[in-house]
């Protein structure tokens, strides 16, 4: 498992943080939503950090929402320089071996041009979601604020 | 603390309001949901607003339905308006001022708060 980095550590610290309780925190539940470009800021890396941070703590992290511009990590059809992991492998790698489901807004994922397989024979396009990821309605987000302690958005 | 979703739109509407799409669905699954509009965020209250994109909707006619979601409790920052809008007379009269003491309350008081 990589090491978890300073930034994971202190924001689930932050977050956990109780000045009125004297005893340890107990457990709690994560929904991750991230809604910023793989592209153009560390969102993705940093919310990563959190998620294995939150586990290592014990913590639960029941889901990782992607939603608008975050949705383009779900592309399976990145091409990064040499050398280094595209961000929807790096998200596969860290949902499959924590057993998260890394669903994606189904109609930010289809304007933005990343239909699954389903979808894309429907609209008579060529499949480019990762297979590592979920197409989903808003639904989902409802139920993560429902049956989540905490919904983390990065 | 109650159960309250607060969502807050710091942006002006872009051209799918896709943040608006995600208030207006978790209110029809029956969460109950506030909006906060801060900072440039206040531009979604002006009225007669054009769409951001061809054949696109506006943002206005968007939060014109908001009460029938539901979410009728709409605030903005009373300082944020006052910096980027003259009066207001040309914003919609459901949203409610909010002072600094305010927004703290209301983001305290809300058990997730969403932030666009």
């Amino acid at each position: 498992m990589r090491a978890t980095g300073v930034y994971g550590d202190r924001l689930l610290s932050c977050l956990l943080f109780q000045p009125h309780r004297s005893e340890t925190t107990t457990m709690s539940s994560f929904t991750i939503l991230v809604t910023r470009s793989p592209f153009d800021t560390l969102a993705h890396q940093q919310a990563m950090d959190f998620i294995r941070a939150a586990i290592n703590g014990g913590h639960q992290v029941k889901r990782i929402f992607f939603y608008t511009d975050a949705v383009l990590c779900a592309s399976a059809n990145q091409t990064p320089i040499q050398g280094q992991n595209p961000v929807a492998l790096q998200w596969q790698e860290l949902a499959s071996q924590h057993h998260i489901p890394l669903q994606a807004c189904i109609a930010n994922a289809l304007r933005r041009g990343l239909p699954d397989s389903t979808e894309a024979k429907r609209y008579e396009l060529t499949a480019s979601l990762h297979s590592a990821y979920q197409l989903v309605g808003l639904g989902e987000m409802a139920s993560a604020l429902s049956d989540s302690d905490r919904v983390i958005q990065f | 603390m109650n159960n309250r979703v607060l969502i807050i739109l710091s942006t002006p509407p872009s051209q799918d309001m896709e943040a608006l799409e995600l208030a207006l669905a978790l209110a029809a699954f029956e969460h109950p949901v506030t909006l906060l509009l801060t900072g440039a965020g206040v531009g979604w209250l002006y009225q007669q607003q054009q769409p951001r994109k061809p054949n696109g909707r506006s943002a206005d006619k968007l939060m014109a339905v908001l009460p029938m979601y539901d979410i009728d409790q709409v605030y903005y920052a009373d300082g944020d308006l006052q910096q980027l809008m003259p009066t207001r007379s040309s914003i919609h009269t459901f949203a409610k001022p909010l002072n600094t003491a305010g927004v703290q309350q209301l983001i305290q008081q809300s058990q997730h708060c969403l932030k666009f």
